[in-house]
This record gives C-alpha cells, sequence and structure tokens, in this order.
C-alpha cells in the first residue's frame, strides 16, 4: 500500500495530512496561546504543501498564486494574534487558554 | 315595515326601554322613578298588545293569525332560521296576560320595593323579565322561543337571587337556575329531534306536517315529545324537577306573583299548547303527561296542608295548579288548560300579591302562626283575599270554578282521560279547599296572635289598586269559558273555547252525557265544601283539633311536613356524588395527573436544557473538538 | 538509483519530527524554535515540488519573520515556569487524540488510491516556473493580490492598536 520508491501525489497529499493532524492536536491539546497560535500555522503550511503539489501535479501555476496568497494572510492573522495575546497578557498576567472562560453559559 | 312591524317592536322594546333605563341607573336609590319608568313600559308594552289583538280581531275567524318577519337569521343547512314573531289566539291570550297582570304587578312594586337599597336593578330585572317571557310566547319558531325561555330562566335567578347578601337566598336563586338547565338540557333534544324530523323550527310549518302523521316515525316522535316534556317540567315545576319552586319563595313577593304564579312557570303549559297537533299525535306522552300532572296536583296539595310559611303555601299551590294544567294538556284539554292558566293567573297572582301586602303590613313577618284576625287591620287586602280564595277553591260563579271543573270534566270523559286522573284531581282539589281555608282561618280570622311590637297597617293605594283589579279579574274571569253543561241552559257562549277553534281543536267526548258532567260538577263542589267547612272547624272553632289530630298521626304528618324529604333525596342520591365526584376528578385528574404531566414535561425540557448548556463551557479548545467532530461527521456524509 | 524518494522522505521524516516538536515540547520557546526547524524543511519539500519560488518566500517570511516574531513576543512574556503544558487532564487529551486520528485515517485513506505507481510521470514535467507565477498573480490573479496588499496595510495598523499602551508613547503604563 505505501509505495516507498515511486514518489506519487499521494505522498506529499499524506505527508500533508499528517502535519495537518499534528498541527490539530497542538491546537486543542496546549494550554498556552502563543503555541496554540503556532499549531495553527502549522496547519496552514500543511495546506500550503497540498496546494504545491496539487499545482505540480496538474501543472498549473494558479495553485502557487493560492499559496502566496495563503502565506501574506497567515503572517497577517499571526501579526495579530500576537498583538491580541500581548493585550491579554497585560489584563490577565498569563497567557492560559484556561483563563478565558468568560463565555460559560 | 308594516304597523305590525312597529307594534311588535314597541310590545317587544319598551321593556328593554325600562331595563336599560333602570339598569344603566343601578345604583339609584328612588325607587318611585324606577318604578314608575317601568310600570309606565309595562304599561306601552299592554297597549300594544291591545292594539295588536284589535288587528287581530278584524281578521276572519279562522285566519286568526299576524306573522311578523325581521330577518333571516341564520341557515343550517337549506333550513332557515329566522327573527320572526306570530301572534294568534293563543299567543295574543298569553301577551295580554303577561302585560296586563304584568303592569298591575309592576305597579304593586313600586309600593312594596320603597324601601329597598336597590330599587333600580329589582326594576331593571322586572322588565328584562318582561321582555324575555314575551320574546317566548311571540316567537314564531322553537329558536326565537328558546331564546326567551333561557331568558326568563336567567330573569328568574337574578330576581329569585335579588338580595344575594343573604346566602340562602343566592342559593335559591342557584337552585332555580340549575333545575332549569337540566330541563332545558330535555328541551334542546327534544328540539333538535323534531329539527331531525321535519327540517324546520317553525311552530306554522311543524303543526302543518303533522296532518300527514303516518309518514313520520313514532317512536322518534314520541323521544322528542317525552323531551319536550321534560323541559317544560324543568320551567312548570312539575314532579321531578319542582323543588326549586318553593325556594324560590325567598325572592321579593312581587317577583313571586308575576313569575312563579302568571306568568314564567306558565311557559311549558304554551309549549305544549302551541304545539298541539305534535302531542295529539303522541300516545304514550300524553299519557305521561297527564299521570305526572295529575300526581303532582295531589303531591304539591298534600305538602301544602303543613306549611306555616304565608309564601310556601301559595307557592305549593301554584305547583298543585300547574299539575291541573298538565292534566288538562295531557287527556288533550288544550282549551281547558289555557283557561284555567288565565283563571290562575289571575286569582294566584292576587293572592301573591295580597300576601305580599300582608307581610309588607307584617313589616317583614312571614309565619301565620304569628298571625291572625287580620281581616281588622288589613281590610282591602282581606276582601280582594277572598275573592281569591273563593276562586281557588271552585266555589261556583267564580273564575276558578269554571276553569278547574272542565279540567276534571274532561280528564274523566276524554279518550285520553281515566277515571283515576279524575279522581286524583278531586281528591287535590280537597286538599287545595282544605289548606287555603286554613290558611284564610290562621291569616285574616280567628284570634290575634301578632307579637306586642308588631303594628299591622294597611298598604298604599299603589299597592291596593292592583289587588282590587285582580279581585275583579278572579270573580268574571271565568266568564269566558262557560262549559257548554251550563251554557247551553243560559244561552251564553264559551267565549274561549270559540275564541281557539282556530289552533286548537275542540275535544271530542264520545259516550258522556250531561248528566254525567253535572254529577260530576256537583261532587267536586261538594268535596271542595266539605274540605272548606272543615278546615273552617279545624281553624277557627276548635283551635287545638289541628295539633291533636296531627300528634296521632305524628310519622305521616313529619314526611309530609319535611316536603317528603324530596330535598334530601335529591342531595344524597345526585347533588353529593356530584360534588364528591367533582372534587375526587379536580384532585385526582387535575392535581395529580395533569398537573403532574405538565410539570414532567416542564421539567424534561429544562434538564435536557441544563444538559445542553454544559456543552457550553467557555472552553475554546473543546468547541474546537466539536468543530472537529462536525467535520467528520460531513466528510463520512460525503464519502459513505 | 533515483535519488528524488530519498531526498523526499528526509525532508519528510524531519518535517513530521520537528511538527511533533512544536506540539509536544513543554516550554514554548522550544516549540517556536521547533517550528523554524519545520519552515525550513517544508522549504525544502517546496524546493523539490519545483516550486523555488515560494521556498525562498517560505524561508523569507515564515521562518525569518514570523517565528521571530513568535519568537519576541514569548521573550516579552518572560515565561519562567511552564508548569502545565496542557490543558485538561490525559483523559480528555486522550479522547482528543481520538477523535482527531478518526478524523485523520478518514481524510488519509483516499490517499492510499492516489499512491499508485502510474501517477508518477509528473516530476518529469517542467512548466512550473517563476515567470509564469509572475504572469498569473499579475494578469489572473491582480484584484486578490492588490486587495491583499490592502488588508496587509490594515493589518498593520490593526496590530500596532491592538497591542499599545495606554496613553500614546509617552505615557507610563501602570
Amino acid at each position: 500500500m505505501l509505495e516507498l520508491s515511486n514518489i506519487t501525489l499521494g505522498h506529499f497529499i499524506l505527508l500533508s495530512c499528517v502535519l495537518f493532524t499534528i498541527g490539530m492536536v497542538g491546537v486543542l491539546v496546549r494550554r498556552n496561546v502563543i503555541v496554540i497560535l503556532m499549531s495553527i500555522e502549522l496547519m496552514l503550511n500543511a495546506v500550503n504543501l497540498a496546494f504545491v503539489a496539487f499545482s505540480r501535479h496538474h501543472n498549473l501555476a494558479d495553485g502557487q498564486v493560492i499559496v502566496f496568497f495563503v502565506m501574506a494572510i497567515a503572517a497577517a492573522e499571526a501579526a495579530i494574534g500576537l498583538a491580541i495575546a500581548i493585550s491579554v497578557f497585560r489584563k490577565f498576567n498569563g497567557v492560559e487558554i484556561r483563563l478565558f472562560e468568560n463565555l460559560k453559559g | 315595515m308594516t304597523t305590525h312591524h312597529i307594534l311588535t317592536l314597541v310590545l317587544l322594546f319598551a321593556p328593554v326601554a325600562g331595563f336599560l333605563f333602570n339598569g344603566i341607573r343601578f345604583r339609584n336609590q328612588n325607587g318611585i322613578l324606577a318604578g314608575t319608568v317601568a310600570t309606565l313600559a309595562a304599561a306601552t308594552s299592554f297597549a300594544a298588545t291591545l292594539l295588536i289583538y284589535r288587528d287581530l280581531l278584524a281578521l276572519p275567524h279562522a285566519q286568526r293569525e299576524i306573522l311578523v318577519h325581521f330577518y333571516n337569521w341564520t341557515l343550517i343547512g337549506e333550513s332557515k332560521i329566522n327573527i320572526s314573531f306570530m301572534f294568534d289566539t293563543i299567543s295574543i291570550l298569553m301577551c295580554l296576560i303577561i302585560t296586563g297582570v304584568g303592569s298591575l304587578i309592576h305597579l304593586f312594586s313600586i309600593g312594596y320595593m320603597s324601601h329597598d337599597e336597590r330599587p333600580s336593578k329589582y326594576f331593571a330585572y322586572l322588565n328584562f323579565f318582561l321582555f324575555n317571557m314575551l320574546l317566548l310566547v311571540t316567537g314564531s319558531n322553537l329558536i326565537v322561543m328558546f331564546v326567551g325561555w333561557e331568558g326568563v330562566g336567567l330573569c328568574s335567578y337574578l330576581l329569585i337571587g335579588f338580595w344575594f347578601k343573604d346566602a340562602e337566598k343566592a342559593a335559591a336563586g342557584m337552585k332555580a337556575f340549575i333545575t332549569n338547565r337540566v330541563g332545558d338540557a330535555g328541551l334542546l333534544l327534544g328540539i333538535f329531534i323534531l329539527f331531525s324530523l321535519f327540517g324546520t323550527f317553525e311552530f306554522q310549518e311543524i303543526n302543518a306536517r303533522m296532518i300527514d302523521v303516518a309518514g313520520i316515525p313514532l317512536s322518534l316522535l314520541t323521544a322528542a315529545t317525552l323531551l319536550l316534556f321534560v323541559g317544560a317540567t324543568g320551567k312548570s315545576a312539575q314532579m321531578p324537577l319542582y323543588v326549586w319552586l318553593p325556594d324560590a319563595m325567598a325572592g321579593p313577593t312581587p317577583v313571586s306573583a308575576l313569575i312563579h304564579a302568571a306568568t314564567m312557570v306558565t311557559a311549558g303549559i304554551y309549549m305544549i299548547v302551541r304545539m298541539n297537533p305534535v302531542f295529539m299525535a303522541t300516545e304514550i306522552t300524553m299519557t305521561t303527561i297527564a299521570v305526572i300532572g295529575a300526581s303532582t296536583a295531589l303531591f304539591a296539595a298534600t305538602i301544602g296542608l303543613t306549611q306555616w310559611d304565608i309564601k310556601k303555601v301559595l307557592a305549593y299551590s301554584t305547583v298543585s295548579q300547574l299539575g291541573y294544567m298538565f292534566l288538562a294538556v295531557g287527556v288533550g284539554a288544550f282549551g281547558a288548560a289555557m283557561f284555567h292558566l288565565m283563571t290562575h293567573a289571575f286569582f294566584k297572582a292576587l293572592m301573591f300579591l295580597g300576601s305580599g301586602s300582608v307581610i309588607h303590613g307584617m313589616e317583614g313577618e312571614q309565619d301565620i302562626r304569628k298571625m291572625g284576625g287580620l281581616k281588622k287591620q288589613l281590610p282591602i287586602t282581606h276582601i280582594t283575599f277572598v275573592a281569591g280564595w273563593l276562586a281557588i277553591i271552585g266555589t261556583p260563579l267564580f273564575s276558578g270554578f269554571f276553569s278547574k271543573d272542565e279540567i276534571l270534566w274532561f280528564s274523566y270523559a276524554s279518550s285520553h282521560g281515566h277515571f283515576l286522573l279524575w279522581l286524583v284531581g278531586v281528591v287535590a282539589a280537597g286538599c287545595t279547599a282544605f289548606y287555603m281555608t286554613r290558611l284564610m282561618a290562621l291569616t285574616f280570622w280567628g284570634k290575634s296572635r301578632v307579637p306586642k311590637e308588631v303594628h299591622p297597617h294597611e298598604s298604599p293605594l299603589s299597592m291596593t289598586i292592583p289587588l282590587i283589579i285582580l279581585a275583579i279579574l278572579s270573580v268574571v274571569g271565568g266568564y269566558l269559558g262557560i262549559p257548554h253543561v251550563i251554557g247551553h241552559a243560559l244561552h251564553l257562549p264559551n267565549i274561549l273555547e270559540e275564541w281557539f277553534s282556530g289552533k286548537i281543536s275542540p275535544l271530542h267526548i264520545e259516550n258522556a252525557t250531561t248528566a254525567e258532567e253535572v254529577l260530576l260538577m256537583l261532587i267536586s263542589v261538594s268535596v271542595a265544601f266539605a274540605s272548606a267547612t272543615l278546615a273552617y272547624i279545624f281553624y277557627v272553632k276548635d283551635t287545638a283539633k289541628p295539633a291533636q289530630v296531627a300528634s296521632k298521626i305524628k310519622g305521616l304528618y313529619n314526611i309530609v311536613y319535611n316536603k317528603y324529604f324530596v330535598d334530601e333525596g335529591y342531595a344524597k342520591a345526585i347533588i353529593n356524588p356530584l360534588v364528591v365526584f367533582s372534587r375526587n376528578l379536580w384532585l385526582y385528574m387535575d392535581v395529580e395527573f395533569i398537573d403532574k404531566a405538565t410539570y414532567k414535561l416542564t421539567n424534561f425540557v429544562q434538564n435536557s436544557a441544563e444538559g445542553l448548556r454544559s456543552l457550553q463551557n467557555g472552553n475554546l479548545q473543546s468547541y474546537a473538538v466539536y468543530i472537529v467532530i462536525g467535520f467528520i461527521a460531513m466528510i463520512s456524509v460525503i464519502l459513505f | 538509483m533515483d535519488i528524488y524518494p530519498i531526498v523526499f522522505h528526509f525532508f519528510a521524516a524531519l518535517v513530521t519530527i520537528s511538527a511533533l516538536g512544536v506540539v509536544l515540547m513543554p516550554s514554548p520557546i522550544y516549540s517556536a524554535l521547533c517550528l523554524a526547524l519545520t519552515m525550513l524543511f517544508l522549504s525544502g519539500l517546496f524546493f523539490i515540488l519545483d516550486a523555488q519560488f515560494l521556498a525562498a518566500v517560505q524561508l523569507m517570511v515564515y521562518a525569518g519573520a514570523v517565528v521571530v516574531l513568535f519568537v519576541m513576543v514569548l521573550m516579552l512574556f518572560d515565561l519562567r515556569n511552564e508548569n502545565q503544558p496542557f490543558s485538561g487532564n490525559w483523559r480528555v487529551n486522550l479522547s482528543k487524540l481520538g477523535v482527531i486520528a478518526l478524523g485523520f485515517i478518514l481524510i488519509a485513506l483516499p490517499c492510499t488510491y492516489l499512491m499508485k505507481a502510474s501517477n508518477s510521470e509528473w516530476l518529469q514535467s517542467r512548466g512550473l516556473e517563476t515567470k509564469k507565477l509572475a504572469e498569473l498573480l499579475f494578469s489572473k490573479h491582480i484584484f486578490a493580490f492588490e486587495v491583499v496588499g490592502a488588508l496587509l496595510t490594515v493589518v498593520l495598523i490593526g496590530a500596532i492598536a491592538l497591542a499599545k499602551a495606554k496613553g500614546g508613547t509617552h505615557a507610563r503604563t501602570e
């Protein structure tokens, strides 16, 4: 099932899936908000890898254009996320995810 | 819009105008103004009735009816329910009695209710009653009649419980209404069956269809008429639904005179007479009516022998006399029943008003053991009461004699009649004579047992004038219906029989001779005379005798004095089980079952909401898990 | 011997290990450093996928700017003791792991179909040059390009506004 000598599209996609799930695990189990943001970056990168692989597969550059934009957006989002984390840190003096349960029903 | 339309509107709505005028001002204490307006309203109705009567007279004999149609109220399928009124020989007589006697009673009430705290309310109710009663008798179909029927029941309740602050009086009002309602259930069922048989509510059409009797299933017709009769027993206080009438004496005395003597209680008789072709076709119903009428007459008369309240004696007397009227319709003598209805209205209203005058003069005392010798202090009341007394016991030449005798004769001689019915009627007549004479003796004659503090005085003119008028009518009213056996000799016609001949076919008597009639007449007169003399001896001459007799038959006396324990029997058998059942229904069904079921539902909703609420714990990461779970579910659906 | 699979597996293994490092390292600084490593190896993967421009941009933007930003913020917080790296107890985490594993299996299974030997011709084609990328970016996707530029401006202002201390540059912080 797992072909090791001929690298196909499937290999890259599988790798992308693995990276994505690792990132998701990070989002769900880590306590520190910054680490969660880093895990989100990891997920975005996994998606980037998938896009590039598909672009290579179909021989179209549009995939790479998408990756371009994703990178820009991801960087912007990381910046905003960190800015929020800073203002949160000023108020609560800690950045644990468990501190922000105010919307508890 | 013919003159008849206008006259009908005046007839019906003059009392309504009085009702509105007094009703809006019901807190007003000016009894004279309220009473005058009410009496004028009643008198206006009487005037309108007279005008219609005059128009009716102008018509030829066989076509004496005026149908006044207003509009078509609604349709049931293809059958119309009209708002229309019929003035024919039967209804115009009823209207004359209602408005005439009613006006006199209104006049009497002005003096009687002069010290009451809410006279306007009283007169409003009285006028409203008049309106409903007129609706009842002038309606040309069962629906308008039923509206009036219910309306008079309502007014009866309002007026009986007029002094509602006294719990007993209010309870009497409720008893009247509820008992009426039980009868009304039967009435409604009867109306429905009639509608299903004939497809119409109009009296004219129903009676016309009865010519072709063979085509109508007899069992249904019998059921319908029996149910209508149940309604009549409720309204007209026959067995088993008579129990409200004695209690109804809790209301003001003029109310007893108007409603429970002259008008409302005669509604049942009116209904049966109006539909006489239908009733004549059902043998079983006729026999039932006759038997119940006769037995009620005797039953009530026996109770009347023992009562000490002046109004209760008159109440049982009314039940008894109504029994006579039902006996008459039961044997097919509809004309005789109407005749007795008319004379009874005169003398019973007279006697009720007279008792009202006595109560007014005695400043509220109603127990006849505390009266006596009042003929000196209340002369006019006494003379008029004597006229009523002579009429009711059947003294020849007075009105009661002619009407009661005709009933007794027909109960013997008619093809629907029976010797036993006549016998019961005669015994009841004897009892009537006895207790009425007893009443007269204990109230007006003999030694005075009036307590020292009470100073009886004669009533004012507004109260004695109606008494005088009614006394005159009690004397001469009988001459409208002189039976043939006497009339032939004196060449005087039976005016009433001729009057009704369009609507009520005269009863055919076979195999009965004039000699028999005269014999029976003599028997009933002598029985009455003997009873009256006996009562006179008991209560005027030898006053210790009644107590001696009562002590000898103590058990029987006790039963009769306690009205045969009928009320207690009803309470035990029907009312208490019903109350217990209702209470249990409330406790177990409503509180335990339904409320608990509702709480179960609400608790379930609350608990599930609590459970769902716990999902929202504020923890971002668990929300993310939910997103993943949702995503997995979606993918599974797409893939598989 | 074909070098391509060796390079791929090499980079793939390293990427996976450093990704695991990001998630599992107790200290956030170590996580950030592992993230930088991940970006690096991912860039290598981009290279062998013939996306040279993107590989370079990945190195510059991600490894060079984003991760540095993360590290700066972490330094600002000055967290000494990371007493509890994972939120929730081990049962909760295990169940979350289970859920994600389920998701992974669902997605990854179709990938096995894509791994057939016949699909490997793609590595021979040569059509994706930077020139092609630039042409597309400035013709077909020009609108998105401009919008992203505007977005970056807004983000710039927003980040400053969010992270600013109260009262301006000369105000004292409480």
